[in-house]
């Protein structure tokens, strides 16, 4: 017995020995280096859905720009790897979560949710950590003091002030109601709403503005307090799904017949579906979700395949933007040679891409539609409307 | 301020005040027998809520068949954790309180790993609206939980009230050394006390998982309701819990809907401060 586990032992030992021989002299080891980005994101909790799309998309993104064979520059060749970090959608544990993805090497990170971003913005600027993050907002977040923080998503600017009221004007809305979450965004949200109806002579329409309590679960006295108003449209901003789905239902149940939008959230269908109802969220008006049958290229759609047969379940808007701002943020690296944040940052202002869902480039500098941005770290790309129709997403004409 | 407007502000405060109801109930008739805050409660709420959605959704089950299943399970379950987790401890007030928050992180934690982390949702078997006199409108889902909810509380009057158990345990917790003399058997009491108490939390979890979402974290908010009920209704009372339901269902309708949401909060917590400072016991609690 004791001869045999011997024998066994130095079989073991040569097989270990050979294995980093292989490697080392393969080049495994070699020149291969690793760049880390921190997805600080939620898992947990109301906006856990919008968070594992995000991780998700990013993370496919990363498996590809690795499995094409990284990013070479300076004789070496450099992979991605991706760390979660659950900060629950609470801004302290964000902060917390990822003061711990910088201890661990993280140099990058993606993010979702203003409320749970603005507090690392210190932290992000001091320690030069190039971000893309899916906030709503605008030039509270984009301006010439964060220039590490990159916007996936449009800006609240982009679909309230300019796609929300082209939205209201041609459904003919005469008497709009806000019922936003009562957090950075949702608060950011309703001022940018009603500045803009006030730059196009509309202030008359705005009947009503309410906030609650992001982890509300019965909007009943608030929209009983919205409903007296007769609003023929209930805009929401940027609810997670779960809370869009009550309080879409609830009102229904309160016998409002008008309509909703929710231009800045785009919440996952599925949770959306099981919280609101079918014929609850029929007419609900959407921003930035693709309907599965109406992709914009045959890569999205190879996209779409791959996230379902990996996680069961259809992408978000939080995936593919995650996807293409990363794969951006990668070809930033690649065409910089480098890693020092500022060149990747000054390289990526100039940079326009193809990418599953379009050209992609950064907006916000001189764009008299962008006010008070004055840097280009807004992402763009082709953006659909959508209207809920049986339980799915079907791009709405606007024109 | 337009009838209607009223109407509604009524409707929904007795809406609120039924659910509110549902849920402190079983907590304060923990309380009552085993003088323990059971700092758990709210996940028996959200497992209920859970096995609801489950046996409806993955399952099939018709939704009402569902919450039988709690009635037949859940007292079990009571059962189990008093024998293991509080009876050992049942005198050490610390230890107990302790123990029950040690439960409540351990089953949400288990929670997000078994039942995802992505909020769940069902819908009421009966979707009809009724419009009421005065124009106003309440769905038929929220009037059946609320007779349902009423119905429970009125078998709870009778059990506690009418049966020998109920006596047994009104007796424990008025002179729990006198009833042992008297022969009752106060562990086998205190165990179906306590699994009658888990079970309206779960069946209230059952109820209202169509009217709210459902997460692991689900059980966190009523429970905190349900906490300022008992101690406003006066600990241990049922008819004080039922009462302050109803002051807190109203409040909230009322304060939400005419100064808005952070002032029905306010408003609230005002009152149950008030009512402490001139009744430190509570509504119906005894000093």
């Amino acid at each position: 017995m004791k001869n045999r586990l011997g024998y066994g032992r130095g079989v073991g030992l040569w097989l270990v020995v050979c294995l980093f021989w292989g490697m080392t002299v393969s080049g495994a080891f070699a020149a291969e280096k690793v760049i880390r980005m921190a997805s600080v994101n939620a898992f947990s909790g109301k906006a856990a859905a919008w968070g594992f799309s995000q991780d998700r998309g990013v993370k496919m993104a990363a498996q590809k720009v690795n499995a094409a064979g990284g990013i070479k520059f300076g004789g070496d060749t450099y992979k991605w790897e991706i760390r979660s970090y659950d900060n629950r959608y609470i801004p302290a544990e964000a902060v917390s979560s990822m003061k711990r993805a910088i201890a661990d090497g993280c140099t990058f990170m993606c993010t979702l949710g203003g409320a749970v971003t603005f507090p690392l913005i210190p932290m992000i600027n001091e320690n030069k950590i190039i971000t893309i993050a899916a906030i709503a907002g605008g030039a509270d977040f984009t301006n010439p003091k964060n220039p590490y923080l990159f916007r996936t998503m449009p800006s609240s600017d982009l679909l309230l002030s300019i796609e929300g009221i082209k939205l209201y004007r041609k459904l003919g809305i005469q008497r709009l109601a806000t019922l936003m979450a009562d957090n950075v965004i949702g608060r950011g949200d309703s001022k940018t709403l009603a500045e803009a109806l006030k730059n196009q002579g509309m202030e008359k329409v705005l009947v009503a503005q309410e906030f609650v309590a992001i982890d509300t679960s019965d909007f009943t006295p608030v929209l009983t307090r919205i409903l007296v108003k007769n609003p023929d449209l209930i805009e929401g901003g940027a609810w997670p799904a779960a809370s869009l789905g009550l309080l879409i239902k609830q009102a229904r149940e309160l016998g409002y017949k008008g309509q909703f939008a929710n231009m800045t959230g785009a919440p996952e269908m599925k949770a959306l579906i099981e919280t609101g109802g079918v014929q609850n969220i029929e007419g609900l008006f959407l921003a930035r979700l693709w309907p599965p049958d109406q992709l914009p290229s045959k890569e999205f759609q190879k996209f779409w395949d791959d996230y379902v047969a990996q996680h069961k379940e259809p992408p978000g808007a939080n995936s593919w933007e995650g996807y293409v701002a990363f794969e951006f943020v990668s070809a930033a690296i690649q065409k910089a040679q480098t890693l020092d944040p500022d060149k990747v940052v000054a390289t990526m202002r100039d940079l326009k891409i193809p990418t599953m869902l379009g050209e992609l480039k950064l907006i916000g500098k001189d764009n008299p539609l962008l006010p008070g941005y004055g840097i280009n770290n807004q992402f763009s790309s082709p953006m659909p409307i959508t209207r809920v129709t049986a339980g799915k997403p079907v791009i709405f004409k606007m024109d | 301020m337009t009838r209607q407007l009223i109407v509604q502000m009524v409707v929904t405060g007795f809406v609120l005040g039924s659910i509110y109801m549902l849920m402190a109930s079983g907590l304060t008739l923990i309380y009552g027998i085993m003088h323990q805050v059971n700092m758990a409660h709210g996940v028996f709420f959200m497992l209920g809520a859970m096995l609801t959605y489950y046996a409806t959704k993955e399952a099939g089950l018709p939704y009402f068949f569902s919450l039988f299943i709690i009635l037949l399970v859940f007292p079990l379950i009571g059962v189990l954790f008093e024998r293991i987790i509080f009876r050992p401890i049942r005198h050490l007030w610390l230890a107990g309180y302790m123990s029950t928050i040690g439960v409540w992180i351990l089953v949400e934690g288990i929670g997000w790993q078994v039942f995802g982390t992505v909020e769940k949702g069902l819908q009421f078997p009966i979707q009809t609206l009724l419009h009421l006199p005065g124009g106003v409108t309440l769905s038929a889902s929220k009037l059946i939980i609320c007779a349902l909810s009423l119905l429970i509380i009125l078998g709870i009057y009778w059990i506690v009230g009418r049966t020998a158990i109920g006596r047994q345990m009104r007796a424990i917790e008025q002179q729990p050394k006198a009833a042992k003399l008297m022969g009752i058997h106060s562990d086998r009491v205190v165990a179906l006390g306590f699994a009658l108490g888990i079970t309206l939390a779960a069946l209230a979890g059952g109820l209202v998982s169509t009217l709210y979402s459902i997460s692991p974290t689900s059980g966190d908010t009523p429970m905190l309701k349900a906490f300022i009920i008992i101690i406003l209704g006066g600990l241990g009372s049922i008819t004080g819990s039922v009462i302050a339901s109803f002051i807190l269902g109203f409040i909230d309708s009322f304060g939400g809907t005419l100064f808005g949401p952070q002032a029905g909060h306010f408003l609230g917590f005002a009152l149950v401060i008030l009512i402490l400072i001139f009744k430190p016991a509570g509504i119906l609690g005894h000093e």
